[in-house]
């Protein structure tokens, strides 16, 4: 005998016990309603072909709309110049009506026109020209139109509050070098972000 | 679960209900209910959980029967691994509530007819049969799964390794160590008795 014999006739034991035992039968109801219903349910259904055509085109008009929004973004990016990481930061002023005939030799004239057979850097400052007439804001004081010689690629007019104590290294005449305080200064930044020209408001 | 020779195969019943068919359905669950009923009641020791396991898994059935895959294996085991599955989810839920003795905590069955129970000798058979259910439902669930599964379901280890989802090597491992395990709470519950009557030799220490 071995030792899970008794362990063995308490099971053959618990095993013929349990063969008296039988699910209720209110089980065999809920069951068997349940199973009318699903193959009402199934018969009723919609066509699962139509229901996955519904499903493609939706999945497709909304891969139109992800790609044309990725298309488009990755145009304005393309069409935006990055700026210099080394470029001062500056702060656009609010306003810039005031006059900058004396810091723009020929204001009056406008430039004349590209022509087909420009030379090529001549080119490179038409389009970039044309690039910075799409991203002037409104209140910004766009001097590309009186541009010629040396200024034409100055784009805009920035004004920036600096130290008094930088102005001597910008060759500007200081009476105390050492005093404290800022002065606003407007300046002609190129398309390249350096500036071109600076001049004094205050 | 043998199939006598008249009678139709789960298989093509399985077909017959995918198709729709009510009497179809109906015929195998009441092959098996009472099958998945009583595994169920062992695994979970409580009626309730058994009568929610076994409506469960038909209902299961009847929505999943597509899935069912003839190359894994019978309809019954299929039945088997679905009741298995839900006993344990469900199990698993009630953990949530503090047992405070393996052994006592569970449910008695001891609530079958009085009719049934005629003089000493049936009394007693009645307690030693309760103290079998307490035990095996003391069991840790991996043991007890196998000991349902293989001595009082008759399932061969192949069957039981099929729905448990695991090697027959370790069917056979839990079904040793399950069994010393039964016997050694067999004894404990033997020694627990305040009134040891009559006991049968299979219960001697």
């Amino acid at each position: 005998m071995t030792t899970d014999d008794p362990v063995r006739r308490a099971l053959s034991a618990l095993k013929d016990a349990d063969r008296a035992r039988h699910a209720p039968s209110d089980i065999d109801r809920l069951v068997l309603e349940a199973f009318d219903r699903s193959v009402r349910e199934r018969h009723t259904a919609p066509n699962p072909a139509a229901a996955w055509t519904t499903r493609l085109i939706g999945l497709a008009a909304a891969l139109i709309v992800i790609i044309s929004s990725l298309a488009y973004v990755l145009e304005r990016h393309r069409q935006i110049p990055s700026e210099p990481t080394d470029r001062p930061t500056v702060a656009i002023a609010p306003d810039l009506r005031a006059p900058h005939d004396e810091i723009l030799p020929s204001t009056a004239s406008s430039p004349p026109p590209v022509s087909a057979g420009a030379d090529q850097g001549r080119r490179r400052v038409s389009s970039a020209r044309t690039m910075v007439h799409r991203r002037v804001a409104p209140r910004e004081l766009d001097v590309t139109q009186h541009m010629d010689g040396e200024f034409d690629d100055v784009v805009r007019v920035m004004r920036v509050r600096l130290p008094r104590a930088t102005l001597p290294s910008l060759g500007i005449a200081v009476i105390d070098p050492g005093a404290a305080g800022t002065v606003d200064v407007e300046v002609l930044v190129g398309v390249d972000g350096r500036a071109r020209t600076i001049r004094m408001v205050r | 679960m043998a199939d006598a020779a008249a009678e139709p195969q789960d298989r093509d019943l399985l077909q017959l209900m995918v198709a729709g068919d009510r009497d179809a359905f109906a015929t195998l669950y009441r092959r098996y209910r009472d099958v998945v009923f009583r595994f169920a009641l062992r695994m979970s020791c409580s009626d309730i959980i058994a009568q929610d396991v076994t409506q469960d898994v038909f209902l299961a059935f009847m929505r999943h029967a597509g899935r069912y895959d003839p190359r894994q294996g019978l309809v019954s085991t299929y039945l088997y691994g679905m009741a298995r599955h839900m006993t344990r989810r469900r199990l698993r839920r009630e953990r949530r509530f503090v047992r405070l003795d393996p052994e006592t905590q569970i449910e008695s069955e001891s609530r079958d007819p009085i009719g049934m129970v005629s003089g000493l000798d049936d009394v007693v058979r009645q307690e030693e049969i309760e103290q079998v259910r307490r035990a095996v439902g003391a069991l840790p669930l991996r043991y007890r799964e196998v000991i349902v599964l293989c001595d009082l379901h008759d399932h061969s280890y192949a069957e039981a390794a099929a729905i448990i989802g695991c090697a027959v090597g370790t069917v056979r491992s839990r079904l040793n160590r399950g069994r010393v395990l039964l016997q050694d709470k067999l004894e404990r519950l033997n020694r627990q008795t305040w009134c040891a009557p009559k006991r049968s030799p299979g219960y001697s220490t």
